[in-house]
């Protein structure tokens, strides 16, 4: 009998089917489907998406799915991940034929894919600075303090013109610095792992402090300990941050690229 | 990975928005289910509660750091371009 479709993990570099030995999203037994030197990590499921009224429950399925790329990470010594419910269905054909025809329709892409992960995790890093702090110093700024220096003599109109441009000058060199803070830590980590991405922001992990920049790495397991010393650095210019990882490499994975 | 919140919180956003995206006639489709994204939305607020923000709150700051982003994004292209 055909399935009727497949939760599909990712998919690594290995030439067989095999049981991974491992459960997966509600205790589903995980294996490989395999086509040519590729083989996807699925179980067998309904054309349903998973989801819960319970919001636990569903970060619950996103740990449960993570579980198995990190298994595989370990395995393979690599995996493409594919984005949480990702299910293949069937359509004219079986799901089996789906997914088989899509890893050997697919297989320069995912060949591409592989060459640039293998190896390979992912981090994210995110740097936070004391706003005030920063704009206290930009303040201090020799023109700024010239200009406020003038001020004190000045007729009360052009005291006000003067203290708008005092504001303004105050921001624009409180942003330039806030660039180049940005800039000088993008070139530093940069220069220490494989690829680096921007992220859009979504969260904040720190209310009272600003976010600088957010940022995903792919990163060899041997080099992390160059980025924790850039970060170690980094705390004494003021910054803080957060290193989340490992994780399989999503950032990297997009469009086949 | 970390079991941590930092780290589930980063974990949740890249198996929600990354990873390898198949062509929409093979899955799915997971957006035509408006239960499953309003409860993923919930998931990622959920997580949040370290933080001690409401959930408005936090749709609010959201909105505004991606704003924030963005406008690196594009000094980012300016740089890459010198």
């Amino acid at each position: 009998m055909f399935n009727n479709a497949f939760y599909v993990y990712g998919v690594v570099k290995f030439g067989v089917n095999l049981e991974l030995n491992e459960e997966g999203l509600t205790g589903k037994d995980v294996y490989l489907i395999n086509n040519g030197k590729f083989s996807a990590l699925v179980h067998d499921c309904e054309e349903t998406p998973y989801t819960d009224k319970d919001p636990e429950k569903i970060k619950e399925l996103i740990i449960a799915h993570n579980k198995i790329l990190d298994r595989a990470m370990e395995d393979f010594d690599g995996v493409i991940p594919l984005s949480f419910n990702t299910i293949i269905k069937k359509g004219k054909s079986s799901a089996r034929f789906n997914l088989k025809k899509w890893l050997s329709d697919d297989k320069e892409k995912l060949e591409n894919v592989w060459n640039r992960v293998k190896g390979k995790r992912e981090y994210g890093i995110r740097v936070y600075y004391e706003k005030d702090k920063l704009f206290q110093e930009a303040s201090a700024n020799k023109e700024i303090k010239k200009i406020e220096a003038s001020i004190e003599d000045k007729t009360r109109g052009l005291s006000y013109l003067l203290q708008g441009n005092v504001k303004s000058k105050k921001q624009e060199v409180f942003q330039n610095k806030v660039n180049e803070l940005k800039k000088e830590f993008y070139e530093k980590i940069k220069g220490a792992v494989e690829e680096i991405v921007i992220n859009p922001s979504r969260i904040s992990l720190e209310e009272e402090k600003d976010s600088l920049l957010s940022l995903s790495v792919l990163v060899e397991e041997k080099k992390v300990y160059q980025i924790k010393e850039i970060l170690e650095k980094s705390k004494e210019k003021g910054f803080s941050f957060h290193l989340a990882g490992p994780f399989a490499p999503y950032s990297f994975v997009e469009n086949g690229k | 990975m970390e079991n941590n919140e930092t780290g589930i919180v980063e974990l949740i956003d890249r198996a929600l928005n990354k990873g390898v995206i198949l062509s929409a006639d093979l899955v799915i489709t997971v957006a035509d289910v408006p239960l499953l994204a309003a409860n993923l939305k919930l998931a990622l607020a959920s997580v949040e509660t370290m933080l001690k923000f409401g959930v408005m709150e936090d749709l609010l700051k959201a909105t505004t750091l991606e704003k924030k982003e963005e406008d690196f994004l594009i000094s980012e292209e300016i740089l890459v371009k010198e």
